[in-house]
């Protein structure tokens, strides 16, 4: 393996490794605006230059392979490549490269939504003249919608050519393009083909620059107010990293989080636009429907008491079947699958049935999952007795029905409207009205994704914590507690959590391919559990 | 002078130079018959290397050497492009060569094409060069249905077609990672390198970018040896015939051949018949617009090969000799000379796309009488960052991905340098109006 210095440090790298994501890799920072490691390397901005003993020229470390250099020509007799990223050349090289991509800059950080976070403005800061000797008419151009989503100052654009690389070569689907030559290159779209595809979103997140923006985020709030929190998308079995971004307790955006075991760099428009669908208003108590006048709000311990009755009354604990949510996490199912084990010895606990389409997969290799379910490989992992389907629970006659509908993503529909109705009571446990809470004789309300804590399990088995960014309203409850206390209501049985964690340990210490997995160690990443790794 | 006659435009104005039954006739073929039948790839190369034939497209590099960068053992196809993109402003050789005898240019892809094993070879043809495009399918044609291309050519074993593909009006094409962009459909903008197209080119596969006067040169190098091209001309280390365009303020522009290292003032004189009106020559820019122009001081007895002006500070380029004369506005010059680079400008990266057109206004703004003193500097400074070379100490060359950046700088600092008291006259001039 070759072995390299840069700045003094010593290095052993891969041969082949680019120099740019070794640095990087290695924490030192060398400014670069068109090099994005998902996307091929252009070396157009002419940011990353930096010094190769032995190279006349300045390099741009995007485009500088490492390899092993003859015994001959190695520097000090032993090192491959030796580096510098801060001399005065390689600064005065970043200044000048600095300065024309400001001359026609509108310089509006003060209504631009990158501000903050905006690779022109730190580097500026670091690098940049505080004047500029450019004393000419600025280039000014109109801003242009590119589609739906999306919309681009074209005076903020450096060129650094990412998005249309991204259209090229991650989706395929080619929308953008460089117009024009010279001075007068912008980004544009071929007439009536907008940018529209549903990883379209990406490109404002991989604009090193205020250029592209997100429509639905535009003038929202100042990114320094915002809340980051790092935390895995719901929305299907897919996984994705990202992080919820908030303020006030509303969630603002969501952006990708690079997870190279499960999204890689991006995510889907699906999940990055989700939070909208909850922000209809929550449910604030536990609700009985009333025989003409709708909804009654009912105290917690008064909705467990009626669900006691109602067992009791409806053929005891052996008639009450429930329905487990891919679209919660691991520890609320886990629960509701071992209550449901004290109650009978029937399996009388089957998955709720969410939307199934065919994957989608795109050519640089991201996937978006047909399974809509988003956990549904962690409820069959953590229900031991599963029944096969929610027909298999028609077999015997129904007293009480649970369901965990967490975010009301089911379709009232065939086997769930005949089971329901089959019912002589049913309980539903969700975050928001859906078609199955408004057939439901109780509803129990929990806290919304973006509230929620947990473990959710991918289809490829990669387990990551949902962090909470949002606190659910006053007496909405999480989805784990609200199973447990429905538990220890029906078993009798103390349950013994205080926190989602507990049950999480509970879940390692007692289910196949989970023991390895805690809390701590799935960190910002997650972890595989043993059956998928092996 | 008087001793040499010319060999690749010798045919020049003859009635129906252009056919193949003229070329026939004319010993046409004998070069390309003598590769493919009696040698092989490596004694081609060879040959060429032991010939010190320089590429005529600007750079001069060694053309045997370059051929042999084609790696030995590849199993991918491997593609010769005949760039006649020629677009240097000051240059129009090549659309002689081609307009009066484009077989002698055909032969020469044969011959090169042997050498390095290539089966598909192309002609990048520029976009206006319309008339040239449909001379050169009906060469192409001709060759075909005389088995000079096609199937088994000569009777051997050896399978070579040529495809004509023109070019869209970019200057930048003419840079040989652009031309491959562009061949494959795509935006014309160069390449990173490494990898070079001899690694990586056309289709990533191994390529070799020729001239139209370079592959014309190897049909004479083939039927009369290596040692014979290497005596033509006064350097050995720059042999050969070569083609110098003339044109600016001369009383008879025009492309003339001569021996390589034949004198600028000789070329301009005794060829060009001197300046207009015998007027005083201020500068003269010799070879192709990318190269530093020379004063009149600088060109006396200069010889006109690769080294020699290269040591003068400029370069020999593509032979494109603009003569200017004491009339001409030197400041106007510039400033022509630094639009056309900044519509050129491809744009892909950043010192060259942001870089060219300030240039350009700034040197708008003087002539439009709102220069300042200050200005001057700013000219020299922006023109380094974009490709400067000199100044080791503000970070070296090599700013920009192609030379381009290299092709704008030298020529304004060039101008401003050699002409400085014009830009501050021109200041002058306009404080006291």
């Amino acid at each position: 393996m070759p072995l390299i210095k840069i700045d003094g440090q010593e290095l052993e790298v891969e041969a082949g490794s680019r120099l740019l994501d070794v640095a990087l890799e290695a924490g030192i920072e060398v400014p670069h605006y068109c090099y994005h490691p998902a996307l091929s390397v252009v070396g157009s901005c002419r940011l990353c230059m930096v010094e190769v003993e032995g190279m006349p020229k300045l390099q741009t470390a995007c485009s500088t392979p490492i390899g092993e250099a003859p015994p001959d020509r190695k520097v000090d007799g032993k090192y491959d490549m030796v580096v510098h990223t801060d001399t005065d050349k390689v600064v005065a090289g970043q200044k000048l490269v600095l300065e024309f991509l400001l001359l026609n800059h509108p310089l509006d950080c003060p209504v631009c939504d990158q501000a903050g976070e905006c690779g022109l403005q730190d580097y500026s800061f670091k690098f940049g003249n505080a004047h500029s000797r450019f004393d000419e008419d600025k280039r000014v151009r109109a801003a242009e919608e590119l589609g739906s989503g999306v919309a681009i100052n074209q005076n903020r654009c450096i060129m650094c050519t990412r998005c249309v690389r991204f259209t090229q070569e991650i989706t395929g689907t080619n929308e953008l393009y460089v117009h024009g030559r010279g001075y007068d290159t912008k980004i544009a779209i071929f007439d009536g083909l907008p940018l529209d595809n549903p990883l379209s979103g990406n490109v404002a997140d991989i604009c090193p620059v205020g250029a592209l923006l997100l429509k639905d985020y535009m003038h929202t709030t100042r990114v320094w107010h915002l809340s980051h929190t790092e935390s895995a998308c719901v929305e299907c079995s897919s996984g994705c990293s990202i992080t919820v971004d908030a303020t006030d307790n509303v969630v603002r955006r969501i952006v990708s989080r690079r997870n190279d075991q499960a999204n890689g760099h991006f995510i889907c428009d699906f999940g990055r636009y989700s939070f909208h669908k909850y922000e209809r208003s929550e449910f604030k108590e536990p609700m009985r429907k009333t025989p003409g006048s709708g909804w009654e709000m009912i105290p917690w311990r008064q909705a467990y008491q009626l669900i006691a009755d109602k067992v009791a009354a409806g053929g005891g604990p052996g008639a009450v079947k429930a329905l487990a949510s891919p679209t919660l996490p691991n520890e609320p199912n886990y629960i509701l699958g071992q209550f449901m084990g004290r109650l009978s010895d029937r399996k009388n606990i089957a998955l709720l049935p969410v939307t199934q389409l065919s994957d989608m997969e795109f050519p640089g290799g991201f996937r978006i999952s047909g399974d809509k379910g988003g956990n549904s490989r962690g409820a069959r992992d953590v229900i031991p007795a599963l029944a096969a389907s929610v027909k298999a629970l028609h077999k015997t006659d129904t007293g009480v029905i649970i369901i965990l509908d967490g975010d009301g993503r089911a379709e009232m529909k065939g086997d769930l409207t005949r089971l329901m109705a089959a019912a002589q009571f049913s309980v539903v446990v969700a975050c928001m009205p859906s078609e199955v809470t408004q057939n439901a004789d109780l509803v129990l309300p929990i806290a919304a994704p973006y509230a929620r804590e947990g473990t959710f399990t991918n289809d490829q088995g990669l387990v990551q914590w949902l962090q909470p960014a949002l606190h659910p309203p006053d007496d909405v409850r999480a989805d784990w507690q609200v199973v447990a206390e429905l538990g220890q209501q029906l078993t009798g049985e103390d349950h013994l959590y205080s926190y989602a964690g507990d049950v999480t340990w509970k879940i390692t210490q007692t289910t196949v391919g989970y023991g390895q997995i805690t809390r701590f160690r799935l960190g910002k990443l997650g972890q595989f559990t043993a059956s998928a790794a092996g | 002078m008087t001793a040499f006659k010319p060999i690749l435009t010798r045919h020049l104005g003859q009635p129906g130079s252009s056919t193949i039954d003229y070329y026939l006739l004319n010993e046409g073929y004998r070069g390309a018959r003598k590769a493919v039948l009696e040698m092989d790839g490596a004694g081609v190369i060879d040959l060429v290397k032991a010939s010190g034939l320089q590429g005529r497209g600007g750079a001069g590099f060694p053309t045997g050497v370059k051929w042999g960068f084609i790696p030995k053992d590849t199993r991918k196809p491997v593609y010769l492009i005949n760039n006649a993109d020629e677009s240097e402003p000051g240059t129009f050789k090549d659309r002689l060569l081609i307009n009066h005898n484009p077989h002698q240019m055909i032969e020469g892809m044969i011959i090169a094409s042997k050498a390095i094993g290539c089966h598909l070879a192309f002609i990048y043809i520029r976009g206006e060069f319309v008339k040239e495009t449909r001379l050169l399918e009906a060469a192409i044609e001709e060759c075909r249905s005389n088995n000079i291309l096609g199937k088994g050519i000569f009777g051997s074993d050896f399978d070579l077609d040529i495809i004509v593909h023109r070019g869209a009006g970019a200057y930048i094409c003419g840079e040989e990672t652009g031309l491959i962009e562009s061949l494959e459909g795509k935006r014309g903008w160069p390449r990173i390198k490494p990898p070079f197209p001899a690694i990586e080119g056309y289709l990533s596969s191994p390529t070799v970018v020729n001239n139209v006067e370079t592959l014309a040169n190897l049909p004479h190098i083939l039927v009369h040896g290596a040692k014979w091209f290497h005596s033509i001309g006064a350097n050995p280390e720059s042999p050969g015939p070569k083609l110098y365009c003339i044109s600016g303020r001369v009383k008879k522009p025009g492309v003339y051949e001569a021996p390589m290292g034949t004198h600028l003032d000789d070329l301009i004189e005794n060829y060009a018949r001197g300046v207009i009106d015998d007027r005083l020559i201020k500068a003269v820019i010799p070879g192709g617009s990318s190269a530093p122009l020379l004063t009149a001081e600088e060109i006396v007895g200069l010889p006109m090969d690769f080294p020699s002006v290269k040591a003068a500070g400029s370069m020999l380029g593509s032979a494109g000799i603009i003569v200017l004369d004491e009339t001409v506005d030197m400041v106007q010059a510039c400033y022509n000379l630094a639009r056309f680079y900044a519509h050129e400008s491809c744009g892909q990266c950043t010192p060259c796309r942001e870089g060219t057109t300030w240039l350009t206004k700034i040197l708008e703004r003087f002539t439009a009488g709102r220069g300042r003193m200050e200005d001057i500097d700013l000219i020299l400074d922006v023109a380094d960052n974009i490709g400067g070379l000199i100044d080791f100490s503000k970070g070296s060359f090599g700013k920009t991905i192609c030379p381009f950046g290299e092709a704008v700088a030298w020529p304004v600092r060039a101008f401003v340098e050699k002409f400085r008291h014009e830009f501050e006259a021109y200041i002058a001039t306009e404080a006291v109006a």
